[in-house]
């Protein structure tokens, strides 16, 4: 019955090619684990700086989760996309969806959240997202587990 | 260098077989071990390569310096290190090679002489490390040397043996010198070996210990054997040393001769003679050259400058040429056919010949395949044969023939080799859950299809697909006749029959019986002459009758097939010669043959007939017998059990029956009796005998129906078509059908891939129902085959052209042909429905053919036949390219999915989840038959047996996380149960309970019963009805109120949802920046003349949530003013009335008390009927939740109280002396009327503006309004307006409500509902909505409502002429009739029902039945009434004071040319004049009545100013116009059904409400008793139901004649009181307004009160509550 309490904020991202971004995130947590309050998806609003390197979401995250064992510890999960004029992506996926409609994604984004095939897909650095989280951790030391 | 040693070592492996065959007879394993060892010390040397290399390459160079010595340094290098011998030994080696070796071993000892003698010795400086250099080269070592040469080769062989197994082996003790002359060759030998090896490196320390062992093992057993061996050396080493020593004495005599003589000759002589040896020796050189070219030349030329030194050298050894002869005499020990004689003798060699078979089987046996037995026989390993052979006669040669299997070949094991590999290929693709995908891509499969491109010319025709479309026969078709019908059947009759004919298996199960039972028979005669019969045999014998019985039955049943089918066959054909008959025409060329044969010998018939009986009745009594007998065994049983039970139960009785008296029983025994006593049960019954009677009867009964019994003849049939059909048939109806035959044509298109590819000619469909195409169409294909369909189509007959059946055909398999394939007959048929009027039967209707006839049974018979065709791959013939003879068909692996699918029964075993249903596998693994010897199906047989085994008990799940657990700190159930967790989460979710609520940080800090209200509400939906209360009146009141509980709760959850969606204001405050306009403005402000005087409101900056949190919001309300306050009557002047002094300074002091959430707060007190406060009043504003967003601020349900009450001063001094000292005064407050906003109102406007009429009771003891006083007076000080307005029945506050800060409203609830008008009545009710936005942009119109199902629907259908009800028996009701009936139903604002401006409109029937709505609602089903009544109504949508948005109805009046027009307030039932400047109206927008809509368009919106001829379109819009109309069809009920009010319960519930007043009245007054006054009460209850009735006729409330009722009491009484009217809504509603009144307040000791309640029961639950309260003080 031990609970986690995160609270913080998206702050922003930098290093990105592209400035105008915003951000999905998501929290995933495993089976044992139990929102008590709070959302545990969400996304962001569009920031685009004119000045400044970095893009300033300072989006708030306040979950509560109750846990019944320490497996599947909740993970953040982000998601940046970036708007061009048209609101598309690349140059690519504007020529496809110009004729086609939709854009590339992950069929199963859940892969993300487990590492045994994640190793397969192919990635790219793309920038930095900067984040701002408190932890709570309560009645973890009443079950053995030191904090 | 390695390597070359390496290969040196395989030089002596090579040479095992050498050695052995020259008689160096040493065992074999030895000799191996020995050849390991060597090897070893290769590896040794090899390891200390790396130290010694240097020395080593050096070692090299100095054996090749001579380019003669070349070929040595190829092998001699190790030779010389270890295996000198072996190559010595070789007797491949040519006498050449064997000077070289002579010279190579020679070299060294060159190398090593330092002495003057031998110039060599200077070439090279690295020599000098050695011991043995150090040695002075002295001729005498020179002349052994070479005298000695022979024996070299045995020297060495030991030598290096002796030095492998190590220094200390064999002559280890043998010290030597090397300065002595005297010391053997061996020594010398030795000595340089020793030399090699310390150049090599130390390592050799280490091969010594090991050799030393070795030595040891290899001494001891082969003593003798070296013993012999060093024998034999021995002597010739002593032979050698003899002939050495002649040798150097002639040495010496040549060195003396020319030492002494000094003569040049002598000299000379020694040179030349020298040289002729040299020539020879240069002679034999070039053989020898050739041996080895692999040595480069270079090697020579770097020892270039050496070599006339070498010569000479050379030429000095050579010298001696008679020791070389030697050499080669010696050689012939190795004679070739002497050591194939030898290796005859130790050798056998096998042919490779086969070996005959008989040889290889035991003798005796015969030969065996196992393989063709079934037996599984591996693959074998690949040999080839003449291996094979080879072994096989060695083999044999042994004598054994163990070796060999049955078959004669070799038993071996089976090829170990896996030919797959063993380990599953790792397919590195990419996971198929890691790919992207692009969303709404389009998959176009129709590429795929092509086999090949369009444009690839070449391969154009490599696909042919033929289809031969033979013939199509109907077995039936709509043109049949009734006789083609019957001949059909008769048709397939006779093809079953000859079927069965051909099959004959009735004489195939008699022959079988008869086969059993002889054997049965015979069985038994043994048995019974041998009565100890094995339990083997009575086995047999059981299963022989077992068998028996089946045969019977099999043979019974055939035969009664037999006989029925022959009977339904004739019986058929009479039918249809009777039809022929009948009809006098015959159509069909059917004619059915029967041949009768009767047999020769009727008596031998009989006696078979007889036989069979009896054997059959024998049979059938055992069988009976058997069945007795267990029935018997069964019963016995049964009966035993029964008579147990039987008795038991007898004793239980006696004893119950004895426990009856005794009573001391257990309770417990009593029970286990009871439980025997109950189930006696019926006695079972025994079984009957057999009876032979019956089962005579029943053998002869079976016999009959299917045998032919003796006597009747055998029938034979046979069928043909050879009956002359009638051309001309007298019947016209046949007539038609045949001419419709006629004009049937019939032909077939084929669809490849669903694509018409070809179709045949048109063919006649003839009389027969066969049409024969026969026609082959190739096809040549360029896509993959997926269907090929056949049509038959019909053209002419009834229809001009219409498709007959489609038949699918397979595709054949790809090696088909039409060569080798048949005839394939498909089967079609069509669900048509067709029916003639002539003679043709038609399809798909049920008809019985004959019904004359002996079937009578009907069927539905369908058009159906029979497609005969052939489908194969087409064969290329063409001559060219070699390519005859190919099948055209498409590679099939590509295509015939399904058909491998299907074929492959395992598949066909997958049920849909890919279970295995091992029951089909064991089946299919039965018929299969696999070998069950095959180890590749040993896993699945495993599977298969321990599967039939039962591994059933194993779970059919398992877990995923055994250990999960462990790690576990709780259940989820715990998390569950936690209060807290829950709290939190319901919290969350935002449950109204919950709302805002602070949950404790610990558990226990939650009361127990948190969640009740809660739960009970989640379970009271459910059984709500039950549990409300039985009173009739309160149960619809419930119902309708919690039916629009449920209805809010479901908008709170949309309208929650809704805003979600927050706009940009929601979220950013930002300042608009000023722009010139604006700031053009704010000069303007500035340049403006100030008016102080005449101040405007600014518009506040509205604030967002966020920012309202921790503030506190306040309710501001300014009352500014109140007139025509009502007056006190003076007190005093009783009878006086019209006493001058009622000008008197204090007729009212009236004050204004506002109170909110339980919160009040009173102005000042001010004087006069006018009064002025001008005061601001705060309230503060507490929101349940503690949030102040719109959706918990738009849930707040309180209302805004305002009361105006009159305070009286109460003179209180009894002694009129201390009025100078002492002020004892009461104050005393009488209601005057009140004012009621709920908060919503103010919420939604924002603010609350203007002059408001007060709800005051129609009569109010002890005060007067003014204006009638003064009307009473006489004292008209208006008298010329008097015609204009009727005196105003009111006193009106002018108020100005607020709330700080600003609020913002919440968003109208923008979504789009379902609507249920037509798509283009909807667009043009937007489009005129919005283009009256743009015109008028503050009036809202209404054209599209939310009925309660949630649809929008076109406002206008809400009206329609709805009857009111009948409320005065025998009187019509009139316009204010109705319009109380509407306002005494409850009135719930619509802000606080739907928050977010969600409007919702009910029906005039779910108002009544709700009981409830907003005013709009009751609007509605005024406007209905009125325009039932007659009237021209409209509703009317505007703003009223003060509820903001309300609605009205505007009703005309036609009073000859005056038009009038009127206001209905529905809500209060009230009629207002648009002249009267009073009406709560302020604002008129829209009209709307059944036809139309109109939006006001004019300047003013007062309705008094407003102008209300709806025809100028200039002033009102219309909505439909000519184009479009209003909806036709309204949504309210026809009529609407009137319930009539329980007037019991009415009568209950007025006695409740009175007691429950009384009750609170003293609750409230806890200080002081309260007395009522009985005889008020009861004049009060009389003058009640009169005000009731007054308030339908518009009558003037104030009546003289109520005054005059109560003149007695207020004679004697000083008396203030009122009658307050409400609905009834529920019993709280009624204490808080008589609370409110304030009529408690009253603390004079001697005050009285009168109470009385009258509720006047309309129908439908309406009530109208009447509460008439008074005070009364006794006047002294």
């Amino acid at each position: 019955m031990a609970e986690v309490h995160l609270i913080g904020q998206i702050i922003g991202a930098s290093k990105f090619p592209n400035q105008s971004l915003f951000c999905k995130w998501g929290i995933h947590a495993g089976g044992g684990w139990k929102v008590i309050s709070g959302l545990k998806e969400g996304q962001t609003q569009v920031d685009s700086p004119a000045c400044d390197g970095i893009t300033y979401w300072c989006h708030p995250v306040d979950i509560h989760f109750a846990t019944k064992g320490i497996q599947g510890w909740p993970k953040l999960h982000l998601q940046v996309y970036h708007l061009d004029q048209f609101g598309r992506s690349t140059l690519r996926d504007q020529f496809v969806q110009y004729f086609l409609g939709g854009g590339p994604q992950l069929k199963n984004p859940d892969l993300i959240y487990s590492g045994n095939d994640r190793y397969r897909l192919q990635t790219e650095t793309m920038g930095v997202v900067h984040l701002e989280l408190g932890v709570v951790l309560r009645n973890f030391d009443k079950y053995g587990v030191e904090c | 260098m390695s390597q070359r040693r390496r290969r040196n070592a395989f030089d002596v492996e090579k040479g095992k077989s050498d050695r052995k065959i020259s008689g160096t007879s040493r065992p074999t394993s030895k000799q191996s071990a020995w050849i390991q060892d060597e090897t070893e010390d290769i590896i040794s040397l090899k390891s200390r390569s790396a130290e010694g290399e240097v020395s080593a390459n050096e070692a090299e160079s100095s054996f090749i310096s001579s380019p003669k010595r070349t070929i040595v340094s190829a092998m001699g290098i190790s030779r010389l290190q270890r295996g000198a011998m072996t190559a010595t030994e070789s007797p491949s080696i040519k006498p050449t090679a064997k000077t070289t070796v002579v010279e190579d071993i020679h070299s060294p000892t060159g190398d090593k002489s330092s002495s003057p003698v031998s110039p060599v010795s200077t070439k090279h400086k690295s020599a000098g490390n050695r011991r043995t250099q150090l040695v002075p080269f002295s001729e005498d070592t020179l002349d052994n040397f070479n005298k000695d040469e022979l024996e070299v080769k045995d020297v060495i062989s030991i030598d290096s043996r002796q030095h492998s197994l190590g220094e200390s082996s064999l002559e280890g003790s043998r010290s030597f010198t090397s300065q002595t002359d005297s010391r053997s060759y061996r020594d010398r030998l030795r000595d340089r070996f020793q030399a090699v090896r310390e150049r090599a490196g130390t390592s050799v320390i280490e091969t010594h210990t090991r050799s030393r062992l070795r030595h040891r093992l290899l001494n001891q057993p082969s003593v003798s054997h070296f013993d012999n061996l060093i024998q034999k050396e021995e002597v010739e080493v002593g032979e050698a040393l003899e002939r050495h020593e002649q040798a150097k004495a002639k040495w010496k005599e040549v060195i003396e001769a020319v030492q002494e003589g000094s003569s040049t000759e002598a000299a000379d002589d020694f040179f030349t003679q020298v040289h002729e040896e040299d020539d020879r020796e240069r002679a034999d050189q070039p053989n020898s050259a050739p041996a080895s070219p692999g040595v480069p030349r270079g090697e020579s030329e770097e020892a270039d400058g050496g070599e006339d030194q070498t010569k000479l050298v050379t030429s000095d050894f050579l010298g001696l040429h008679d020791e070389w002869e030697l050499v080669q005499a010696v050689a012939p020990g190795y004679q070739r056919d002497e050591q194939e004689a030898r290796e005859q003798e130790l050798y056998f060699i096998p042919s490779m010949g086969p070996v005959p078979l008989e040889d290889k089987l035991k003798p005796g046996h015969e030969v065996r395949y196992l393989e063709e037995e079934g037996l599984h026989v591996g693959n074998h390993l690949a040999v080839t044969s003449r291996n094979t052979n080879k072994l096989e006669r060695r083999l044999l040669a042994g004598g054994d023939r163990k070796w060999f299997g049955d078959d004669g070949e070799i038993i071996s094991l089976p090829d170990p080799c896996r030919l797959v590999p063993f380990h599953p290929p790792v397919c590195d693709e990419v996971n198929s859950i890691l790919d992207v995908e692009y969303k709404l891509a389009t998959i176009s499969d129709f590429e795929n299809k092509y086999i090949v491109q369009p444009g690839d010319i070449g391969v154009e025709d490599r696909y042919l697909l033929e289809v031969d479309i033979c013939s199509v026969t109907f077995s039936h078709h709509p043109l049949f006749s009734r006789e083609h019908v019957l001949a059909q059947r008769v048709t397939e009759l006779y093809l079953k029959y000859s079927e069965r004919a051909v099959l004959g298996q009735g004489q195939r199960l008699a022959g079988r019986l008869e086969a059993l039972r002889i054997a049965r028979d015979s069985l038994k005669k043994v048995l019974k002459q041998a009565p100890d019969a094995s339990q083997q045999q009575l086995e047999r014998l059981q299963r022989y009758v077992a068998e028996i019985r089946e045969t019977r039955r099999l043979r019974q049943m055939e035969g009664s097939n037999d006989r029925q089918l022959l009977s339904n066959l004739l019986l058929t054909w009479r039918d249809l010669k009777k039809l022929r008959e009948l009809q006098g025409y015959t159509s069909t060329p059917l004619r059915l043959q029967i041949h009768k044969e009767f047999s020769d010998d009727p008596a031998a018939e009989i006696r078979a007939w007889d036989e069979e009986i009896r054997k059959e009745i024998d049979e059938l009594e055992e069988e009976y017998q058997e069945e007795y007998n267990t029935q018997l065994d069964e019963y016995s049983k049964k009966l035993a059990v029964w008579k147990k039970r039987r008795k038991a139960m007898h004793e239980a009785k006696r004893r119950h029956q004895s426990k009856a008296e005794q009573r001391i029983e257990r309770e417990f025994d009593e029970e286990t009796e009871l439980e025997i006593m109950e189930p006696s049960g019926e006695e079972p019954k025994p079984p009957a005998k057999v009876n032979m009677g019956v089962v005579r009867s029943e053998v002869m009964e079976g016999l009959f129906q299917s045998f032919r019994p003796p006597g009747e003849p055998k029938v034979y049939l046979e069928l043909t078509t050879s009956e002359a059909i009638d051309q001309n048939p007298g019947c016209p109806n046949e007539q038609q059908r045949r001419t419709a035959v006629k004009r049937c044509d019939l032909y077939v298109k084929i669809f490849y891939n669903q694509k018409e590819v070809c179709s045949s000619h048109l063919q006649p469909l003839g009389p027969r129902f066969s049409v024969s195409i026969g026609q082959l169409f190739p096809i040549r294909i360029l896509q993959w085959p997926e269907s090929l369909k056949v049509e038959l189509h019909e053209e002419g007959g009834t229809f001009a052209h219409h498709l007959v059946a489609e038949i699918y055909l397979p595709f054949p398999s790809s090696g088909t042909t039409l060569q080798n394939c048949s005839l394939e007959h498909h089967e079609f048929s069509s669900n048509q429905v067709l029916t003639f009027s002539h003679a043709g039967v038609g399809c798909g209707t049920y008809l019985c053919p004959f019904p004359e006839g002996s079937n009578k049974e009907v069927t539905c018979l369908y058009t159906s036949g029979v497609l005969a065709c052939r489908v194969a791959w087409g064969v290329d013939n063409n001559k060219h390219g070699g390519r005859d003879g190919k099948i055209l068909a498409p590679p099939e692996k590509y295509w015939t999915k399904e058909q491998r699918d299907s074929c492959t029964d395992l598949m066909a075993m997958l049920d849909e989840e890919g279970v295995m249903d091992i029951e089909k596998l064991r089946e299919w693994a039965e018929t299969s038959q696999l070998d069950p010897n095959d180890p590749r199906n040993a896993s699945f047989f495993y599977l298969i047996k321990n599967a039939g085994v039962g591994f059933s008990t194993e779970p059919n799940y398992f877990r995923l996380d055994p250990l999960q657990a462990e790690f576990d700190f709780c259940k989820m159930d715990d998390l569950v149960a936690n209060s807290r967790l829950r709290l939190l989460q319901l919290r969350d979710q935002r449950e109204p309970e919950f709302r805002g609520l602070c949950v404790p940080l610990r558990e226990k800090e939650i009361p127990k019963d948190m969640f009740k209200v809660y739960e009970k509400r989640l379970t009271y939906t459910d059984s709500q009805l039950e549990s409300l209360s039985s009173d009739p009146l309160e149960l619809h009141r419930d119902w309708g109120q919690k039916f629009l509980q449920k209805v809010r709760q479901r908008v709170l959850k949309q309208c929650h949802l809704a805003q979600q969606h927050r706009q940009l204001q929601d979220i950013v405050m930002e300042d608009q920046v000023p722009d010139i306009g604006t700031l053009g403005l704010t000069f303007i402000k500035w340049l403006q003349p100030k008016r102080p005087l005449r101040p405007t409101r600014k518009e506040r900056k509205k604030i967002t949530m966020q920012n309202v949190a921790g503030q506190e919001v306040k309710i501001i309300v300014n009352v500014i003013h109140a007139f025509e306050v009502p007056v006190r009557k003076d007190v005093d002047a009783v009878g006086g009335g019209q006493q001058a002094f009622r000008f008197s300074m204090v007729p009212v002091r009236p004050f204004v008390e506002v109170s909110f959430q339980g919160v009040s707060v009173r102005t000042t007190t001010a004087e006069g009927a006018n009064p002025t406060w001008n005061q601001d009043l705060q309230l503060s504003l507490k929101s349940p939740s503690g949030d102040y967003s719109p959706g918990s601020l738009q849930s707040i349900q309180d209302n805004l109280y305002l009361h105006l009450f009159d305070e009286i001063v109460v003179d209180l001094l009894e002694d009129d002396r201390m009025r100078e000292t002492n002020i004892h005064q009461r104050l005393e407050r009488n209601w005057l009327g009140s004012l009621q906003i709920p908060f919503s109102t103010l919420y939604f406007n924002s603010r609350i503006e203007g002059t408001f009429k007060l709800y005051s009771p129609p009569v109010l003891l002890g005060y007067e309004k003014e204006s009638h006083h003064r009307e009473f007076s006489g004292l008209t000080i208006l008298g010329d307006t008097q015609q204009v307005l009727p005196p105003r029945d009111a006193t009106f506050l002018s108020l100005f409500i607020t709330v700080q800060p600003a609020l913002n409203p919440p968003e109208p609830f923008k979504e789009k509902l379902e609507s249920s008008e037509l798509a283009f009545m909807e667009e043009h009710l937007e489009n005129w909505e919005s283009q009256v936005a743009k015109q008028v942009p503050h009036r809202k119109v209404k054209t599209l409502v939310i009925d309660i199902s949630g649809k929008s629907v076109c406002v206008t259908r809400f009206f329609q002429p709805l009857a009111p009800p009948v409320l005065l028996e025998g009187e019509s009701i009139t316009e204010e009739m109705a319009a109380r009936f509407v306002s005494k139903i409850p009135k719930i604002s619509g802000s606080i029902l739907f928050p977010g401006l969600f409007d919702i409109w009910l029906t005039s029937d779910q108002i009544l039945h709700l009981l409830s709505g907003d005013s709009e609602d009751h609007a509605v089903l005024l406007c209905c009434f009125l325009m039932y009544l007659g009237k021209t109504a409209w509703l009317l949508l505007g703003v009223g004071i003060p509820h903001g948005r309300t609605a009205y109805v505007l009703t005309r009046e036609k009073e000859q040319h005056n038009i009038s027009y009127w206001l209905w307030d529905p809500v209060s039932g009230q009629k207002y004049s648009i002249q009267d400047s009073f009406c709560p109206l302020q604002k008129v927008f829209c009209l709307i009545n059944d036809e139309n809509i109109w939006v006001n368009v004019q300047q003013e919106e007062l309705p008094w100013r407003t102008r209300f001829d709806i025809t100028h379109r200039s002033d009102w819009w219309p909505a439909f116009g000519r184009s479009v109309g209003a909806p036709v069809g309204s949504v309210q009920p026809a009529a609407l059904v009137y319930v009539a009010t329980s007037i019991s319960a009415t009568q209950m519930l007025q006695d409740r409400i009175e007691k429950q007043l009384k009750d609170c009245l003293m609750k409230w007054r806890k200080t002081a008793r309260t007395l009522c006054n009985r005889y008020c009460i009861a004049i009060l209850r009389k003058l009640l139901p009169a005000l009731e009735h007054n308030t339908w006729n518009c009558q003037n409330l104030s009546s003289p004649d109520h005054i005059q009722e109560l003149q007695h009491i207020l004679g004697s009484h000083k008396m203030c009181g009122f009658p307050i009217n409400l609905p009834y809504t529920n019993m709280e509603a009624i204490t808080e307004a008589m609370k409110a009144t304030g009529v408690h307040y009253n603390e004079s000791p001697d005050v009285e009160f009168a109470l009385a309640v009258y509720i006047h029961p309309f129908p439908n639950n309406v009530l109208s509550v009447w509460v008439y309260v008074a005070s009364l003080i006794k006047r002294r």
